[in-house]
Parts: C-alpha cells; structure tokens; sequence
C-alpha cells in the first residue's frame, strides 16, 4: 500500500490506522503546512488538495482512500507555471487580505480553470462555492479568475 | 486515547462481503459524512466504533450501466460521476448537482448517500419518485428492494451488519419534464430545509397543458420522503387541487430543527407545490 505525496511515493504498512484524515498525514507526517485547517467538516475549503487531479477537502478524506492515488498539495502546486498566473492575479486584484482560505481558493481555481478555460460568472461562483473567504467579499476573487481566463493562454 | 480499530481495504467485492460476514464492521466509501460525524479535535483518530471497512477502491461497486429496463448505478459512484454522465434522467442530476461543493461531490457517493439515510438526504427525493430499487448483497444472497422500502426512518435502513448496497436501479420513466425546487439558507453547500421534486409526462395532443403520470416527492420535511401514488393521480383534474394540498399536508409530520420549524418546512412545502400544479390549471 503506498500513496503519492507532491514528488514522492510513501509506503503506509498493513496495522496502520487508514481512518486517518488525509489533512493529518500531510500536516503531521510530512510537516507540510500550506494546506489549512479551518472547519475540519468540508464546509470552508481551505483543505483543499489535489488527488488525482480533482479537487477535495484533505479533512474529509480518511488516508486509505488516497491510496494508489497521486496528491498535489499547495507546495507542489506552487512550482507551476499555472499556480504563478494565479497567485499574480491575485495579487493584483487585491484578492489576499489574512491569507488563510488562499491555498484552497487556489486550488479551486486551478480545477475550474482547467476543466473550463472561459468560465460564466455563474461557472465562477458554482466552482467557490466551497470557499469561504471572510476578508475580501469574493468579488476581488471572481475578478482575478476572470483576469486569468480572458488572458491569451488558458492554463 | 480512543482505540485503534483495524482498518480492512479489501481489493475485491467477494473479499469485503467474506470480511463482513464474519464481524461487524463501519462502512466507509467517500467519507464525507462519516468523518465529519465521527470527528474529533485537531490531528486526533476519528471516533470509530469497530473495525473499519473501506468500499471506494472496490471496482465492482464503480459503475454506471444502461440495462433495458433501469440505469444501474454502482454504489461507489461519486456525485460528480451522477452529474457529469451524459444520459442518466435529468431529474437525478439536478438534484445530485446541488447537494455539497464541488469538492465534496468528488468525494462523496451515490450509495453512501442513500445508506446513510439521513431525513435531507437529496438523492432520496429521485430515487424514490422514480422507483429506484437498491441491491444489498451479502457472502450468502443478493436482494432487491425499493428504496422506499430500504430506508425506515432517519438514518435507518434496512441494511444487515453482512450486507453491502453494491448497487442502486433507477426505472427508465416515460416522463420527459420535471420540476424541482431545493430550500436552504443559502443557494449552494447546504442541506435542504425542503425540497419538492414533480416529474410528469405532457401529452401533446392536448391544446392546454397537461399533467400525466404525475410523480411528487417531497423530501426533508419528515423523516422519510413523502410519497402518495393516490394523490398523484388525482392531479390532473383542477377541481381537485383543494383535496390534494389538504391530502399532502395531512401526511406531513415535520418537526423543529436546527434548519427550520415544523410550520415553516410544511407550509412552504404546500405552498411550492400548488404554485406548481396551479401553473398547470391556469
């Protein structure tokens, strides 16, 4: 039994405890902290992670279904070109106050934006619609999806 | 310290149903509502109360087939599945498309929703307009029931400790127009308060139209989805439409709850569904 974490395959032995929540293993085990804990019920979307290319809440996944699976956390996710598009406009649209629902937000961007390059406005909303913000409104959020789907290149 | 129980990931059907037929075991496929009702603080084990058996990497429960008569649709099925396959009824995949995040459909599944069995569960409304059946199987024998008959109450199944939904029917329905309207605080990520869902066949060799093979299902105001074949084939003539919201509501035994009150749930529910059928008389 082994699962695929970022660029590395890990081996989990026959006794371990596979009710685990992902979020645990990639927060404890592996020391990687990008990935938030706000509800820990699948309610706010900071968890969110990448397996096998979709999007799910890591507080919600108990380890023994990731494994045979390849999970993408924020860090790994943050050495691609698609994440720097992102993050930039994000920044420039004044989408970032406290930081803390931003890697799951990313993520949820990410997976729209691959699955439909030229999003509607109701696509946008129906996408974040497990992402609470409590800073910015979401506005400045829907306006930075939008700034990267109408540049020249999708995703 | 909570107990470590075993956890058992069985790579085949016939493995999961010998693991069950030999000691009581926590079914766990998607996760979503077992770990959020079995939590605990920060970083600790979630509260399981016995071995856990895991069912999502099971390629037998992972299927959507179109058979003559009914869609079979493998218990494992994610939510997102139901809502991106091109021919499963319209009616299941609106409903299913509003039921959790985006997230949250990747992950949770047909079967778990309708095992779980909870009162706002919204793939109940569908299933049991339509007459979907379940198929539980254990090591010893495979049945079939309808889903109006496996759920008993709220979070109450039919279920034995040996036996796995594996699988969920869904008749093919000659009827090509439904209606559904799902009630909650907000319009996306919530459980239903209520929800009412109509499927009807209009026939076009009527100038006006016209409502036939009426199916009405109203779910979240009880504990079980409310269902009346004698009401429903009373719809098509107007004078009846008094007789038919007074019959509805004689058959609703809401209750207060964290989500809405007893009065609210029932009345709203009554009111949607004569806004409905009033549309069709006019």
């Amino acid at each position: 039994m082994h699962y695929q974490l970022n660029d590395k395959s890990y081996v989990v032995t026959e006794d371990a405890d596979l009710t685990r929540r992902l979020l645990d293993v990639i927060r404890i085990d592996h020391g990687l902290t990008g990935t938030k804990e706000g509800c820990g019920e699948g309610e706010c979307g900071a968890c969110l992670v990448l397996i096998d290319g979709q999007i799910f809440n890591a507080c919600l996944v108990p380890l023994g279904n990731a494994l045979g699976c390849t999970v993408v956390t924020i860090e790994h996710f943050a050495t691609t070109e698609a994440f720097r598009r992102i993050s930039d406009a994000l920044i420039r649209c004044g989408a970032v106050q406290c930081g803390y629902c931003t890697p799951g937000m990313v993520m949820a961007i990410a997976s729209l934006l691959k699955s439909d390059p030229r999003p509607t406005d109701l696509a946008i909303k129906e996408a974040l619609a497990g992402n609470l913000c409590r800073c910015t409104g979401y506005q400045t959020l829907f306006d930075a999806v939008k700034e990267v789907a109408n540049s020249d290149s999708s995703l | 310290m909570t107990a470590h129980f075993k956890s058992h990931r069985p790579s085949t059907l016939k493995e999961a149903l010998e693991l069950l037929a030999n000691q009581p075991l926590t079914i766990v496929a998607g996760g979503t509502d077992l770990m959020v009702r079995k939590r605990q603080w920060q970083g600790a084990t979630r509260r399981f109360s016995s071995d856990v058996l895991f069912v999502k990497q099971l390629e037998a429960l992972n299927h959507i087939v179109k058979h003559p008569g009914y869609w079979a649709i493998g218990a494992g099925v994610t939510q997102q599945q139901v809502v991106d396959h091109p021919h499963l009824p319209a009616y299941l995949k609106c409903a299913v498309s509003q039921m959790g995040t985006p997230a949250i459909r990747n992950a949770a599944t047909i079967g778990g929703n309708v095992v779980n069995a909870a009162h706002v569960a919204d793939t109940l409304p569908p299933l049991i307009a339509s007459d979907a059946t379940v198929v539980l199987q254990s090591a010893k024998e495979t049945r079939e029931m309808p889903v109006a008959t496996f759920v008993t109450g709220k979070y109450e199944t039919q279920l034995k400790p040996n036996e796995l939904l594996i699988e969920i029917r869904v008749p093919h329905l000659d009827i090509s127009h439904f209606s559904y309207q799902k009630l909650g605080n907000r319009s996306a990520s919530i459980l239903s308060k209520l929800s009412v869902l109509v499927l009807w066949e209009r026939l076009s060799d009527r100038p006006q139209a016209h409502l036939s093979k009426v199916r009405i299902a109203i779910g979240a105001v009880d504990d079980l989805v409310i269902r009346a074949p004698h009401l429903e084939a009373a719809v098509d003539a107007k004078q009846a439409l008094p007789q038919i919201l007074e019959g509805y509501r004689a058959l609703m035994h809401s209750k207060d709850d964290k989500r809405s009150t007893k009065l609210y749930k029932e009345t709203v529910a009554i009111n949607l569904l004569n806004q409905f059928l009033e549309g069709f008389y006019e």
